[in-house]
C-alpha cells in the first residue's frame, strides 16, 4: 500500500533516496539529510501521498547496537566482554532520526529515516512544514543532542536547563542524577548485595557502609 | 557507637539477629533515660495534657490537605476524595490549593528533579504546624524509577511524617495512613502559643547602626 | 438631536493629539502586560505543566507551556528491563487507561516478532481496552466539570469509574496499573461470574453517563464556557499532529480502530462520534459519546468471545503452563530462559500504533535481538496537543484556559514519558 509512496519518491526525487525496504508491515525510506525537507514537502503536498499527519520524530542511538546483550533487569545488563567491544570500531553512522508520517484520508503511512554521524549530528528542521515538529525536534535535541538547524527555539523540553548531557544517549549512565535542590542522603540505607550500584560485588560484611559522623536524626 | 538511639535499623556484618551477641548491647536504651523521660512526661501531661490533647484532637480531625498531585497516584487520590472511599468522614475533606491555608502536604506521585525546587518551595510556604504524607512508593522512595530524572523519595527534600506505600496504594491503605498520621498528631505535644525567638541573623559590622544612627544617617 | 457646532464637529474629525499628562480623565490608563506562571503544582493543570502566560488584564496575550515536571525516564528505564518488565512502565504512561497502553505496547512488540495472539485473548484485550477507555473518558468529563466548579458531576463520574475499576480489579488483579497483557496473549482470564457482573455494571455506568450528560450538555453555564472556545479547524488540527477525540471534534473522521483495524475491531459494530466545530464543547461531547460506544463494543465482545486459551502455546515467547514447568525438562528450560534472559525479539525497527483514549498511541521500538528493548520511544497522543496549546489559547481569556486545557485531557505520564 505504501509501496506506491516509495515509487512516487523514486520517480520524483530519485537521488534523495539512499535505500528503502519494508519490515514488519512498515515501509521505510532512508533519505539523504540535505534533501530531507524536499522529500517531506513532496510527500505532504502531493495529493496522491497526502501525508499530512506527522505522527512522531524518533531518534535512535546505535552506539551499543551490536554489543548490548541479553539480560534484563533481573540479572542486570550484561555488557559484551571487552575484547568484543574493542574489536568493533565506533559505530558510524551513530544516530538515526525517523520521521513517522501518516495520511488521515488515504490511510497509508511511511517512515523517512536519516542517518547521522556522531561528529555531525545536524538535521534541517521541518517546522516550516509541520508546526507540530517544533516539540518533537526539541525532544530529540533534549534527549539525544541532535541539532535541528533552523529551528526557531531549540531548547530543552523535558529536562531542566541546568542539566548537562543528553540522557537517552547510550553513554549516559541511567542513574546519574543532577539534583537541583540539596538532597538529604541516607548513608546507612544499603541496597544489599548483588550486581548493580549500592552493592555490586560487595561482600555482605562490607555492606554496612556510611559516613560515621552523620546523624540520621537530623536533616543535614 | 553514638549514644543516641539509632533511628534506622543498622545492618550488621553478623546479621540483624537479636540473639547475636555483638548486636544486642547497642540497641538497648539505658534504663534510667527512659524512666526520666517517663517522669517528665507524667508531669507535663498532668498540667499541659488537656490542652495538648484537645488541640491535637482538633488538629487531627480538621486537616486541610494540599494535594501535591503529579502522577498516577492522583487517580487514587481522586478515588479517596470521592464518594465511595470518603476522606471527608475523617475531617480531611477540603483540599486547600494554597500552601498558606493547608497543613497537610500530601505528596501524591513521582517527584522529578525538575519538580523538586517547587516541592521545597511549597513546603517552605506552609505555616507550622504542618505534616507531610508521602502518598505512593514514588514519593516514599522513588518507586521503580531509579534513573536520572527521579528524586529517590520526597524525604530527600522535605521531612515526611507518614509513608503510604503502594503503586498506587488502594484507598483503604491511604485512609490507614491518614489514621496513623492522626494518631501521631494526637500524640504530639501541642501548645496554644509558642514563644518563638527571633531568628539570629548575622549582620555585618558595617551595617550595624543604632536607632539614632539610622535616623540621622541616610 | 442637537446640532453639533462646527467647532465640535471639527474636533471629532481632527486627529487626537497624544496627551503627555497621564492624569487626564479621558485617557487610557497606562498598563503593562503581567506575566503569570500557572503551575506546575496546580489542581487544574493536572499537576505537571507550567504555563508561562502573558496577560493583558484577563486576556491571554501569549502562553508558553513548559513541561518536563513528570519526566520519569520511560525510554531509558525500558532499555534496562526485559520486554515484559517494561509493561509496568507502560501502565504509567496514560495512567487513566492503562490497559490501552499495555495493549498498544504488546501489539507493537508482536508486530516486530511477527506473531498474533489467540482468538480469546484478542477479545479480552478489546474488552479490557474499552473498559479502560471508558474510565479515561469518565475521568476527563468529570475533571472538566470539577475544574469549572461542578463537583457533584465529578462524584458521579468517579463512582462510575469505581464500578468499572471493580471489574478490572477482579479480572487483572489491580484497579489501575494492571500490566495485564503478555506477548502472545493476556495474563489472566475472566473469573467465574465476571461476565454477568459486567452485564450488570455497564447499564449502571451508562446511567451515570446519562446523568453527566444531563448535567452538562444543556447547562447554560457549561455551554457558555465551552461553546466556541478553543476552536481549531480540521486541516490545522492535522498539521498540529492532533489525533483522537480532539481531532474528531474538528470534523476529521480518523480513528485507528476503523482506519487500520487491529485485534477484532473489524468485527464490532460501533460508531465514531465526529464533531463539527472543533471547540471545547465538541471535544467534551465526543468523549461522552465514546463512552456509550465503548459500552456497545464491550457488550458485543462479550457475546462473541469464544472459549479457549488466553495465551499462545509458543514457548519462545509465552511462559509455559506451570504444570509443564514442574514436570517436563523443556518446560523448566523455557521458563528459565524466558525469565532470566528475556524474550528474544528479532532485530529490527517497528512503529506500532493503536487508538489510545486521547488519540493515536504509537510505540517506536528498536530491537537488536537481545532480551530487552534497544530503544522504545512512545508517541503520546497528548504530546502534540499540548504543544498546540499556544495556538488553542490565542485570543482567549483566563477563564477560558481551564475548559480548553481540560478538554485536551493532558495526561502528564504520557506527555512527559
Amino acid at each position: 500500500m505504501a509501496q506506491a509512496l516509495i515509487d512516487l519518491l523514486k520517480e520524483k526525487l530519485p537521488d534523495a533516496i539512499v535505500s528503502s525496504h519494508t519490515h514488519c508491515g512498515d515501509e521505510v525510506v532512508v533519505v539523504k539529510r540535505e534533501q530531507l525537507v524536499d522529500v517531506i514537502k513532496l510527500l505532504r503536498d502531493e495529493p496522491a501521498a497526502d501525508l499530512k499527519l506527522l505522527a512522531q520524530i524518533a531518534c535512535v542511538d546505535l552506539l551499543t547496537f551490536a554489543t548490548e546483550l541479553t539480560g534484563g533487569g533481573s540479572i542486570a545488563s550484561q555488557e559484551a566482554p571487552a575484547y568484543l567491544k574493542a574489536s568493533q570500531g565506533p559505530r558510524e553512522p551513530r544516530y538515526q532520526v525517523a520521521y513517522n508520517l501518516a495520511s488521515v484520508k488515504k490511510k497509508h503511512r511511511l517512515r523517512i529515516r536519516v542517518e547521522l554521524r556522531s561528529d555531525d549530528c545536524k538535521v534541517p528542521t521541518i517546522t516550516s512544514l509541520y508546526p507540530t515538529a517544533d516539540w518533537w525536534e526539541r525532544y530529540c535535541w533534549d534527549m539525544m543532542g541532535i541539532e535541528f538547524s533552523g529551528h526557531p527555539n531549540l531548547q530543552r523540553l523535558l529536562m531542566y536547563p541546568e542539566f548537562v548531557g543528553h540522557p537517552l544517549r547510550k553513554d549516559y549512565p541511567i542513574q546519574r542524577r543532577q539534583p537541583l535542590v540539596h538532597e538529604h542522603d541516607f548513608p546507612d540505607l544499603v541496597r544489599g548485595p548483588g550486581p548493580g550500584p549500592g552493592g555490586a560485588g560487595v561482600p555482605m560484611s562490607q555492606t554496612h557502609v556510611g559516613r560515621k559522623n552523620v546523624d540520621p536524626n537530623t536533616y543535614e | 557507637m553514638s549514644d543516641k538511639p539509632t533511628r534506622f535499623p543498622v545492618l550488621k556484618p553478623e546479621g540483624n539477629v537479636p540473639e547475636s551477641a555483638g548486636v544486642a548491647e547497642e540497641n538497648v536504651l539505658p534504663v534510667l533515660l527512659s524512666r526520666r523521660e517517663d517522669a517528665i512526661g507524667f508531669f507535663e501531661t498532668l498540667m499541659k495534657g488537656p490542652v495538648s490533647n484537645t488541640l491535637g484532637w482538633a488538629r487531627k480531625n480538621s486537616l486541610f490537605q494540599y494535594p501535591f498531585v503529579t502522577a498516577c497516584c492522583g487517580m487514587e487520590y481522586m478515588a479517596v476524595a470521592a464518594s465511595r472511599y470518603d476522606v471527608a468522614r475523617f475531617g480531611a475533606e477540603f483540599p486547600r490549593f494554597s500552601p498558606r491555608q493547608a497543613d497537610l502536604l500530601m505528596i501524591v506521585g513521582t517527584i522529578n528533579i525538575k519538580q523538586s525546587p517547587i516541592l521545597k518551595m511549597v513546603y517552605d510556604q506552609m505555616a507550622e504546624p504542618k505534616w507531610v504524607m508521602a502518598f505512593g512508593v514514588c514519593a516514599s522512595t522513588g518507586g521503580f524509577y531509579d534513573n536520572y530524572a527521579t528524586v529517590q523519595g520526597a524525604d530527600r527534600i522535605v521531612p515526611v511524617d507518614v509513608y503510604v506505600p503502594g503503586c498506587p496504594p488502594r484507598p483503604e491503605q491511604v485512609l490507614d495512613g491518614l489514621k496513623i498520621l492522626q494518631e501521631k498528631i494526637q500524640a504530639q505535644r501541642h501548645n496554644v502559643a509558642t514563644l518563638e525567638q527571633e531568628p539570629v541573623v548575622s549582620t555585618p559590622d558595617s551595617k550595624r547602626k543604632s536607632f539614632l544612627g539610622k535616623l540621622l544617617s541616610k | 438631536m442637537t446640532q453639533k457646532t462646527q467647532a465640535a464637529q471639527a474636533a471629532d474629525t481632527a486627529p487626537v493629539a497624544l496627551n503627555p499628562d497621564p492624569l487626564e480623565l479621558d485617557d487610557e490608563l497606562p498598563s503593562a502586560f503581567s506575566k503569570v506562571k500557572l503551575g506546575p503544582s496546580h489542581p487544574a493543570t493536572h499537576g505537571t505543566v507550567r504555563l508561562n502566560m502573558t496577560l493583558d488584564g484577563e486576556k491571554i496575550v501569549e502562553c508558553i507551556p513548559e513541561i518536563g515536571f513528570l519526566h520519569r525516564g520511560f525510554s531509558k528505564s525500558s532499555e534496562n528491563a526485559t520486554w515484559h518488565q517494561v509493561l509496568p512502565y507502560t501502565d504509567r504512561l496514560n495512567y487513566v487507561s492503562p490497559i490501552l497502553n499495555n495493549v498498544g505496547y504488546i501489539l507493537a512488540v508482536e508486530k516486530l516478532i511477527g506473531i498474533t495472539d489467540t482468538e480469546r485473548s484478542k477479545y479480552l484485550r478489546v474488552i479490557g481496552g474499552e473498559i479502560s477507555r471508558m474510565c479515561d473518558h469518565l475521568t476527563c468529563v468529570s475533571a472538566i466539570g470539577l475544574e469549572m466548579g461542578a463537583m457533584s458531576a465529578f462524584l458521579y463520574g468517579v463512582e462510575a469509574r469505581e464500578m468499572l475499576w471493580d471489574r478490572v480489579a477482579e479480572m487483572t488483579g489491580a484497579r489501575m496499573t494492571t500490566s495485564w497483557t503478555r506477548i502472545g496473549g493476556v495474563a489472566t482470564d475472566t473469573p467465574p461470574g465476571w461476565i454477568e457482573r459486567v452485564k450488570e455494571t455497564l447499564p449502571r455506568v451508562l446511567e451515570l453517563t446519562d446523568e453527566l450528560d444531563k448535567l452538562f450538555s444543556k447547562n447554560r453555564i457549561f455551554v457558555d464556557r465551552t461553546r466556541g472556545i478553543g476552536v481549531i479547524g480540521a486541516d490545522e488540527a492535522v498539521s498540529w499532529g492532533f489525533t483522537g477525540p480532539a481531532l474528531r471534534a474538528s470534523g476529521v473522521d480518523y480513528d485507528v480502530r476503523k482506519a487500520h483495524p487491529y485485534l477484532v475491531y473489524d468485527r464490532m459494530e460501533f460508531e465514531v462520534p465526529v464533531g463539527q466545530r472543533g471547540d471545547t464543547f465538541d471535544r467534551y461531547l465526543c468523549r461522552l459519546e465514546e463512552i456509550r460506544q465503548s459500552a456497545r463494543i464491550v457488550t458485543q465482545a462479550i457475546e462473541q468471545m469464544p472459549p479457549g486459551p488466553i495465551i499462545i502455546d509458543d514457548w519462545r515467547y509465552a511462559l509455559p503452563p506451570k504444570k509443564d514447568v514442574f514436570t517436563s525438562i523443556e518446560g523448566v528450560m523455557a521458563h528459565f530462559k524466558l525469565i532470566m534472559e528475556g524474550i528474544h525479539v528479532p532485530a529490527g525497527e517497528v512503529y506500532g500504533f493503536t487508538e489510545g483514549s486521547n488519540g493515536e498511541l504509537g510505540f517506536h521500538i528498536v530491537s537488536n535481538g537481545a532480551g530487552k528493548p534497544y530503544m522504545i520511544q512512545v508517541r503520546a497522543p497528548g504530546f502534540p496537543i499540548v504543544g498546540a496549546l499556544p495556538r488553542l489559547l490565542q485570543g482567549h481569556s483566563l477563564g477560558d484556559l481551564i475548559p480548553i486545557f481540560d478538554s485536551i485531557n493532558m495526561i502528564g505520564g504520557e506527555v512527559e514519558q
